[in-house]
């Protein structure tokens, strides 16, 4: 809808009538400073402060419920027979899940060229690595016995014994520990620019010093841009097929298995979408504070909130879609196990969790179609909790719903978590809070360089046409 | 204003790359020590023994076969120690006096077993018979070494499963006829040992 009205709203183009990317106004300079102003300041806000703390509380329980889990075993938590997997699995496939919107913004709307993704990357990719951390962790603490995890690893032993490579646990080793490996280097290749940016207007020797160091002695040359920008696609066109195979790998766990309401050829892409639908819930939840705390609203824009909006609108149509096959199916297939794990899940004892399930991941999510309400940032922070919380019970759904009840009706059992399965999943909440406060206070969370490219001032104009004012 | 860094740092940056790769090699060398050294197999350890029982005395100087004191070594997993009673079998009447001798006279008079310590302990998730492994053609000094030899006992080879496996997809290179099996010094032909 168009309207013949003149726009005033400076966070509308005046040409397009679009929502710009960057608020106008901004030049090489103010950029800079406003954004390495945060990591160079030597007045660290008592927000940050109070934050940080309360994150350290949260890494204290962690450490305290996994040193209890190492001494007194995995008996500590709900698991038994014969659901033998909860909430370690559905924290990790979780945790994996909000990790793979930040490969998705750094990597897949790189190769797309959405410029909107710049001001959103490098947060999104720390998100990324700090999410795969706590993941990482499950696989290892769900063993019973976890001091012998390197036998995961295809080494020269002296037992001559090598791993299992038709299990897709062994998959999610070899999977979990690339994505790992591949967005720390990404991550910190794409810092390399923002860091001798950092050094160069760091004040004190010791930041001089640090940040020269990491910085690698970037001098931004020709032959520089030309590398990094080849190698930044290069990763781009690597991690695009890695943040797909990944979550698959993580659905095969489930998919592999002959368990009804696991057994399902659509679980490697409807875990991909709900990846990337709960990924985006969670940068929402991240930048929307963020921008508030650091008056970053002209930088991280409506625009931005409201594009996140309609990836998570798409991603939760697609997993919307996962659910409808997977109860048409359990139908269709004419399969008694089907039908009776798809009315377990429904009408069973644990019931309740499928329709909070639909609730947070369907029904809600809907209102994202409205403009309006996409465009409101407190709502938008709203439903993306809403979404993480609906991400948290599918995988709840899937794992332990399918498990309570399955083939053998003397097997069927059920779960109720205990404090640890909670403290340990509260606690990864604070090692995630408590790493992104520290990236936030000491690396450059918004890409300096490129959001300078965004700039109208780093495009190349024809000399009699006159610079346009605004900025995308 | 001054350089951060002076020309020093170039050469320290290389050497970093260069240092990289030492480390990579230190921790291949360190994890492969961790498990093969015989500080961790225990390979060549003589162990304290409340008697310092001497093999090379009684099987070199004396010529006891093995299965005088290792009795059930044909007939059962365990290849057994020998009982106080087969100690006292000459000793009762030899070197009687000797100090060396005391555990074993203090074990014959009081029935307390002598606490030897075992040498060749695998883990118990391991299920070994040295029946039939005597019984198919494997001598005592393929797996054990010249014990002959051995003023006191020790651990000849790893025991670790690689080890064991090793001779179980080859056997041809360690079988002996049966004849031989407790001749500490054969080293017959075979089809991988050809004369």
């Amino acid at each position: 809808m168009a309207t013949k009205e003149p726009i005033n709203d400076p966070m509308l183009d005046p040409i397009t009538g679009e929502l710009r990317v960057i608020a106008p106004g901004h030049t090489f300079k103010s950029v800079t400073e406003k954004l390495s102003g945060i990591v160079l300041t030597s007045h660290t806000p008592l927000g940050w402060w109070g934050g940080f703390l309360l994150a350290g509380g949260g890494v204290t329980l962690l450490t305290v419920a996994v040193t209890w889990l190492f001494l007194r075993g995995t008996g500590i938590w709900a698991i038994t027979q014969p659901v033998a997997w909860g909430f370690a699995i559905i924290n990790f496939v979780w945790w994996i899940g909000i990790g793979h919107a930040g490969t998705l913004i750094s990597a897949i709307l790189l190769l797309f060229k959405q410029s909107w993704r710049n001001s959103i990357n490098r947060f999104a990719e720390a998100m990324t690595i700090f999410a795969v951390v706590c993941a990482g962790m499950f696989p290892l603490i769900h063993t019973g016995r976890p001091w012998l995890g390197y036998w995961l690893f295809p080494l020269p032993f002296t037992m001559d014994v090598w791993p299992q490579f038709r299990s897709p646990l062994l998959w999610d080793v070899f999977a979990v520990s690339t994505y790992a490996t591949i967005s720390v280097v990404f991550w910190y290749i794409g810092m390399v620019p923002d860091l001798a940016t950092l050094r160069d207007n760091a004040k004190s020797k010791f930041g001089q010093f640090f940040y020269g160091v990491i910085a690698l002695g970037w001098r931004g040359s020709v032959r520089h841009w030309v590398r990094y920008e080849t190698a930044s696609l290069l990763l781009s066109g690597l991690s695009t097929p890695l943040v797909l195979s990944v979550h698959t790998v993580i659905s095969f766990d489930f998919a592999v298995a002959l368990l009804p309401g696991w057994h399902t050829t659509i679980f490697p892409p409807y875990f991909v979408a709900g990846a990337v639908y709960s990924g985006f819930a969670m940068v929402l939840t991240l930048a929307i504070p963020i921008r508030k705390f650091y008056h970053l609203e002209d930088i991280v824009t409506i625009r931005h909130i409201d594009n996140m909006g309609k990836v998570m609108l798409v991603t939760g149509g697609i997993v919307a879609y996962g659910y409808g096959m997977e109860v048409f199916m359990a139908w269709y297939s004419a399969s008694h196990w089907e039908y009776f794990m798809m009315w377990n899940r429904m009408f069973g004892p644990m019931g309740w969790s499928y329709w909070v399930l639909i609730t947070c991941n369907i029904a809600l999510p809907q209102l994202m179609w409205l403009r309006k309400f996409r465009t409101n940032v407190a709502l938008m922070f709203i439903m993306s909790f809403i979404v993480n919380t609906g991400m948290w019970f599918e995988r709840f759904v899937i794992i332990v719903t399918s498990l309570t009840r399955d083939y053998l009706p003397s097997s069927w059992g059920t779960y109720n978590a205990t404090r640890w399965d909670y403290a340990t999943f509260i606690g990864t909440l604070g090692l995630f809070t408590f790493l992104f406060f520290l990236f936030i206070r000491f690396l450059p969370m918004i890409p300096m360089s490129e959001l300078r490219i965004l700039l109208p001032q780093a495009k190349i104009h024809p000399k009699d046409e006159p610079l346009p004012e605004a900025g995308d | 204003m001054a350089q951060i860094f002076d020309r020093s740092s170039n050469a320290l940056a290389r050497m970093s790359l260069v240092l990289t790769g030492l480390i990579v090699i230190a921790l291949g060398v360190t994890l492969d020590q961790l498990q093969r050294s015989p500080w961790v197999t225990r390979q060549g350890q003589r162990a304290d023994q409340p008697v310092p029982f001497s093999h090379k005395h009684h099987v070199q100087g004396l010529g006891i076969q093995c299965q005088y004191c290792h009795t059930s070594v044909e007939k059962s997993s365990y290849a057994g120690i020998p009982p106080t009673r087969t100690c006292m079998n000459c000793h009762a009447q030899i070197w009687t006096n000797a100090e060396l001798l005391e555990p074993v006279r203090n074990s014959w008079a009081t029935g307390q077993s002598i606490v030897w310590t075992k040498v060749h302990d695998l883990p118990d998730f391991v299920y070994f018979s040295h029946e039939i492994h005597v019984n198919k053609g494997m001598g005592c000094s393929t797996c054990h070494g010249r014990v002959d030899e051995m003023p006191i006992m020790y651990q000849q080879n790893t025991l670790q499963m690689e080890w064991c496996l090793n001779c179980h997809r080859h056997p041809a290179a360690n079988i002996r006829p049966t004849s031989e099996i407790y001749n500490m010094a054969w080293t017959g032909p075979s089809e991988l040992k050809p004369e």
